[in-house]
């Protein structure tokens, strides 16, 4: 799965520091979800998208592998 | 969301303390056999025993209490406990059975009679052993991850 968590972050001039305190989370799984590394929850894909005032459709999106069981 | 059933923070440096000195005082009493006398307890009459036997108590309190600070160790949150640690920990417990029933499959062809009732005591601990080591090795990466990024 593709995010543009990373883009939408520096383009609100948010730090990961603030953000991953927003959310509840450590800096490490920020920035693993912003590397793809970690798919979150629903839970923090919506607050992700609350924080970064935009669609959670607008951050992840699906890739053809994502379909493979 | 509802979070897993773990102890506090502040109990993992009991588990680092109390765990490691306790696993090699207990191979060391598996290897010699020292039983204090102090430790010995008289054992009331059951079915397979006729009479009273004795007991030393040595090997079962090093026991319960490597069971004790094995379980505080593996389950202690970590100073920021979030979803992918909770990832992170289901990893390293599946990791630690499927790992842990191997050996035991192994040991069941490799030892018989004694030597396999001695890899049984030892497999008892094998699973919070394996998940202990997998689960601080797994954390380290994920902080080894970020450090590189910076």
């Amino acid at each position: 799965m593709k995010n543009k968590v990373k883009l939408k972050r520096t383009e609100s001039g948010i730090t990961q520091t603030f953000l991953a305190n927003k959310m509840g989370v450590s800096r490490q799984t920020l920035h693993a979800i912003e590397t793809s590394k970690y798919v979150p929850s629903t839970v923090l894909a919506l607050k992700l998208a609350e924080l970064l005032r935009c669609e959670v459709a607008e951050l992840f999106e699906l890739e053809a592998e994502d379909w493979k069981g | 969301m509802k979070s897993l059933p773990l102890f506090p923070h502040k109990y993992k440096i009991i588990g680092w303390i109390g765990f490691w000195p306790l696993l090699v005082l207990g191979f060391i009493q598996m290897l010699t056999d020292y039983t204090p006398d102090f430790l010995d307890v008289r054992i009331p009459k059951t079915i397979d025993t006729m009479g009273v036997s004795t007991n030393n108590l040595l090997n079962e309190i090093l026991g319960l209490l490597l069971i004790g600070f094995g379980l505080i160790l593996s389950f202690s949150k970590t100073k920021q406990e979030d979803e992918m640690i909770m990832s992170l920990r289901l990893k390293s417990l599946l990791i630690a059975v499927y790992v842990n029933y191997g050996l035991l499959a192994l040991s069941m062809i490799l030892f018989y009679d004694f030597t396999f009732l001695w890899a049984m005591s030892i497999h008892l601990y094998t699973v919070l052993i394996i998940f202990i080591i997998h689960f601080h090795w797994s954390l380290r990466q994920h902080n080894k991850a970020m450090d590189h990024e910076e």
